[in-house]
């Protein structure tokens, strides 16, 4: 019976072509993700922090966004490195760029920076280069979601055509196998 | 029974069970802060010197195809609407209570990426939630144009900007908060190139007259007393036997329209529950959930 009624609930996946918005932004491939990214890690938001920044064009909202290092699969850095998004709030007054990545304390993240100097978001794809890290309670196993927590089940999904939220469950990737997948793509682009 | 009815039963029992167990079919979803009533003023500065004189869909200027998105989402709005100031003058500042919309390849001095086509940025109280401002910045160094239809290679500035004002409306995007729907504001740029039915039951609901922000329920003597008349009419005159629960009828009537009130004004039945037991336990009267 259950085989018969399998397809009644599936939800066929819907493929759309791929610009994303919010601010729009044109989704970056794994390989631009990862060539475009300067530095590339592991971390757990230990500290925000939001100020004052004045312009040329008048004051804005900024927020430093502290992370811990677990791990740096490119690029350099030491056992704590910090970010600058632009909006936050200070007092009763608040800034947002819609789609900007929002950190909370304790989140996990990888984090594809791309130019940590003025930009409106510091990653890859304004967005795109947050992934978020969540630990499998059951198994300990750390997978690895999109920035707006869907499953991301191969790093062939990234940048490429999304499905509609579906009621087929898809098991995210494990963060070791992405790992292994960005130091593979930085190999190959070294020997090229 | 045989095997194929017992195929149908099963069929019909896991449609229902489907059918029964989702949420209320709304697919629009909000940011956390909408305008206050009245009129939002947008700057147009959409000079592109690179732009052929007449677009694909025969506007003759990006500030034409804005204020004729602005003019489509004024035509589902009651008490919020855009006016546009057509090629404004205004100084392009930031936090300065004008809504400014222009082409740059940066974010009042952040650079945007090649990858980035427009940006929208709010300012808001955080007290009230209320929007102070709001400003959209399309890339200059994209190509644009503006027209219907499947997606070409140039950027399509209608869609594109259609979108974005919806952001300033204050609506976020149905796919990236579990919904399943065809909507102009899903976060992802498709052939689709106008407002759906959902896009405008979101604007509808975030300021359209016929759906106040809040309600107001008769006092509370008033409903007990028409529930006394009730009570009266099944005893008097329908016969109908005596029934007792813990719940008093005053407190049957305040409650359950209590619970009305939150599930009208877009709490679930959870949070419509917990808001009416919180009210109970002491703790008044709790914000609903729009």
């Amino acid at each position: 019976m259950f085989w018969r009624l399998f397809p009644l609930t599936v939800v066929g996946i819907v493929a759309a072509a791929g610009v994303a918005r919010s601010t729009t932004v044109i989704p970056p491939t794994f390989d631009a993700l990862v060539s475009g990214a300067s530095t590339i890690f592991v971390g757990q938001v230990i500290n925000t922090r939001s100020d004052w920044e004045t312009t040329r064009t008048g004051r804005s909202i900024v927020t430093l966004v502290t992370f811990r290092v677990e791990d740096v699969w490119k690029g350099h850095l030491g056992a704590v490195t910090q970010l600058e998004f632009m909006g936050g709030e200070i007092g009763d007054l608040g800034m947002r760029v819609e789609g900007i990545p929002v950190f909370r304390l304790g989140q996990r993240d990888v984090l594809f920076v791309g130019s940590t100097v003025r930009a409106v978001s510091p990653l890859v794809g304004f967005m795109h280069g947050r992934m978020r890290v969540e630990r499998d309670t059951l198994s300990g196993v750390d997978r690895v979601r999109t920035f707006d927590g869907r499953a991301l089940g191969s790093v062939a999904q990234i940048g490429g055509q999304r499905a509609a939220p579906s009621l087929a469950s898809i098991a995210p990737m494990r963060l070791t196998d992405l790992a292994s997948a960005v130091r593979s793509r930085i190999g190959a682009a070294r020997q090229r | 029974m045989s095997s194929r009815r017992r195929t149908a039963c099963g069929a019909f029992a896991a449609v229902l069970l489907c059918v029964t167990t989702l949420e209320p079919t709304r697919g629009f979803s909000f940011l956390p802060n909408k305008w206050p009533n009245g009129s939002v003023t947008m700057q147009l500065q959409l000079q592109l010197g690179s732009a052929p004189a007449t677009l694909i869909d025969g506007a003759t200027s990006f500030n034409q195809v804005a204020a004729s998105a602005m003019s489509t989402w004024n035509n589902h709005t009651d008490l919020v609407t855009f006016n546009a100031v057509d090629n404004s003058t205004m100084p392009r500042v930031e936090n300065d209570g004008f809504n400014s919309v222009f082409f740059d390849s940066s974010e009042f001095g952040r650079r945007l990426d090649g990858n980035t086509l427009a940006i929208a940025t709010s300012w808001y109280q955080v007290s009230t939630g209320n929007k102070l401002e709001g400003d959209l910045v399309f890339n200059n160094t994209v190509s644009w144009n503006s027209y219907r239809g499947g997606l070409r290679a140039s950027h399509d500035f209608n869609r594109v900007a259609l979108h974005e004002f919806g952001h300033i409306l204050g609506l976020d995007h149905p796919d990236q908060n579990g919904q399943r729907v065809t909507a102009l504001m899903n976060s992802e740029i498709t052939n689709l190139d106008s407002l759906t039915a959902d896009d405008i039951a979101g604007t509808r609901a975030l300021y359209g007259a016929g759906v106040a922000p809040d309600i107001s329920l008769p006092p509370r003597h008033e409903s007990n007393d028409s529930f006394n008349q009730l009570i009266d009419g099944y005893r008097d005159e329908l016969r109908a036997s005596q029934v007792t629960t813990h719940l008093d009828h005053e407190g049957l009537q305040a409650w359950v329209l209590e619970y009305l009130r939150y599930r009208l004004n877009s709490c679930s039945h959870g949070d419509a529950t917990t808001r009416v037991l919180m009210q109970i336990r002491g703790q008044g009267i709790q914000p609903v959930c729009r």
